[in-house]
């Protein structure tokens, strides 16, 4: 990790080092080199050209004289762009810390004023940010190559937009949380499974739940721990041409996802401040 | 980049398999009255790369369910949703049958749901409605899944049916004529499957009133119930399909063949009542074997 000296070396350290414009400082430095990076390992073009292809490959059954594929051609394009920038953004922050670690690059990055608890902020700013424009522009590529075949999409694809972005911020807290505990291969594995099943587990449990057992408040309470990450998820009523939903889930979405991304991060800063490296 | 590659790796394994499976003879096979799968489950080969076309005819399938309700999702009620008075879909339009028994919604209703502020949001973010006296949005638009579906796999009989009824029950425009060729072209592929016989013998009947084609069809439907046994037909559709059978004998006045076949038919569904209805309309007496069941 190449970080500019006078970044990581200010003149009074000490003044500095717990300041919100030195915090800002390094997140903006590990942002920098985390797109950098992103960019220069190329998996984001072989997504993006993946996506378009799969946009085309739907949309192509009209040339055999199937037409009204709109729905099919939406559903194909977004749901493309869902998971492949879930799979990015599970990627880029589960080696956001690990490789640090393994590269032996993590010694140069403590050995100045930097406190752990910034690096960890710094890093998760960077992976969150890197997710962010990955998927912009794999939703832009998507929303290009519906402009180029004639298929309208809803106003309600801006909300979808935020609500993705503010997700990411959970995905990439909870993942770095599980990297910081585990391997990063199990944490790469475990963040998408249940990033995956996130419905499926929230319906599960509804399912089985048995209304009467009278622990509703404590249910209410520990569902915040859930991974609701399908929540940030509007795929389907931009698919399906619904109309924008109301400001109140989307406020309450906003104030529920930095708190609990921050918590995810926090619980995996408990394990880091005590890691040996 | 590895994984990128895994994954378009994947899809082009998919694509490939979708066309290896094409050229295979296992292809060209016809199904018993069940459908593609009875082809599929004879060999390995077929069961590994064929089944590709019977899993993307099946997603396709959920898929079309999907878009009918515009994304919202439904799955069959657990025992315990229904003691507690779970909605439980119900059609407030004209596209029926598509749904089994006791469907709800994977996202709760309000009343039923325990995760209270949580239950809300979801029910904003995803696609979420009143299931009873649900309306559909139009069926045209999920028509072209029938129409992948059943080139990805001919031997589909279920979406021959219902991509048939949806063109017929279209919400826009009913089109029997078109409803009755898409089934043509299933009965065509699947030749033993009487389940499109006995739809095109009911749109023909029922519909166009045009009892010559009805009983073409139903003959050769009650021909295959004939030939195939009782664990293999869902009996119920079977009987009303030879009752209807018996109907058309009888509204095309042809007693001969009507009491005929009211006899076949209830030596196999005994509880058939049109076949019943036959016997009283003409003063005979039931078959001695029907009777003691009674």
């Amino acid at each position: 990790m190449n970080l500019d000296t006078a970044t990581l070396n200010p003149s009074n350290h000490a003044r500095k080092q717990g300041g919100l414009a030195r915090t800002w400082q390094i997140c903006r430095a590990f942002t920098q080199a985390s797109l950098l990076e992103t960019l220069r390992r190329k998996d984001l073009y072989v997504l993006v050209v993946l996506t378009a292809l799969m946009v085309f490959g739907s949309y192509s059954f009209t040339f055999f004289g199937v037409s009204g594929l709109e729905i099919f051609v939406k559903d194909m394009a977004f749901t493309a762009v869902g998971i492949f920038s879930t799979i990015v953004g599970v990627l880029v922050a589960a080696r956001q810390v690990p490789e640090e670690l393994s590269r032996r690059t993590i010694y140069p990055l403590l050995a100045r004023p930097i406190t752990r608890w910034q690096l960890l902020l710094g890093k998760f700013v960077a992976a969150w940010v890197t997710c962010i424009v990955c998927f912009l522009m794999l939703a832009l590529v998507a929303r290009l190559v519906l402009l180029a075949t004639g298929i309208p999409v809803q106003p309600i694809f801006w909300q979808y937009l935020l609500l993705k972005c503010v997700g990411f911020g959970w995905l990439c807290g909870f993942t770095m949380c599980l990297s910081l505990l585990m391997s990063q291969g199990a944490a790469v594995t475990i963040a998408l499974l249940l990033c995956s099943g996130s419905a499926v587990i929230t319906r599960a449990f509804v399912m089985f739940y048995d209304p009467t057992s009278g622990i509703n408040p404590l249910i209410n309470a520990g569902y915040a721990l859930a991974p609701n990450y399908a929540l940030f998820d509007l795929t389907k009523k931009v698919v399906y041409d619904w109309k924008p939903i109301s400001a109140s889930p989307i406020l309450f979405l906003l104030a529920y996802g930095l708190p609990i991304s921050l918590f995810w991060l926090s619980l995996g800063w408990m394990r880091f401040r005590k890691q040996a490296v | 980049m590895k994984l990128a590659f895994i994954i378009g790796g994947a899809v082009l394994l998919v694509a490939m398999g979708t066309m290896v499976m094409g050229a295979l003879p296992e292809a060209m096979k016809q199904p018993s009255a069940q459908g593609s799968q009875d082809v599929f489950e004879e060999k390995p080969t077929t069961s590994v790369v064929g089944g590709f076309r019977t899993t993307l005819a099946g997603y396709l399938f959920a898929k079309s369910h999907e878009y009918l309700h515009g994304g919202v999702v439904m799955r069959p009620a657990t025992q315990a949703e229904i003691a507690q008075e779970a909605r439980l879909a119900s059609h407030g339009d004209q596209i029926k049958d598509h749904h089994g028994g006791g469907e709800t919604t994977g996202v709760p209703e309000p009343q039923r749901d325990v995760r209270g502020i949580w239950g809300t949001v979801e029910r904003q973010t995803q696609p979420f409605m009143d299931i009873r006296h649900h309306g559909h949005r139009d069926a045209s638009e999920a028509l072209p899944l029938f129409r992948m579906m059943t080139w990805s796999d001919p031997h589909f009989v279920e979406a021959y049916s219902m991509g048939a009824h949806l063109v017929f029950s279209g919400v826009k425009e009913r089109n029997v004529e078109k409803a009755l060729e898409f089934l043509d072209e299933g009965i065509a592929n699947n030749p033993e499957a009487y389940v499109l016989r006995a739809d095109a013998g009911g749109y023909n009947f029922y519909n166009l009133k045009r009892l010559d084609k009805a009983l073409e069809h139903y003959r050769a439907a009650a021909s295959v119930i004939e030939r195939t046994p009782d664990s293999k037909l869902d009996m119920l559709h079977a009987e009303q399909t030879w009752g209807a059978m018996v109907q058309v004998y009888r509204r095309s006045g042809d007693k001969e063949n009507e009491i005929a076949f009211a006899r076949r038919g209830l030596g196999r569904f005994p509880t058939s009542a049109p076949c019943r209805v036959t016997f009283r309309r003409y003063g005979l007496p039931l078959p001695a074997e029907v009777a003691a069941k009674k």
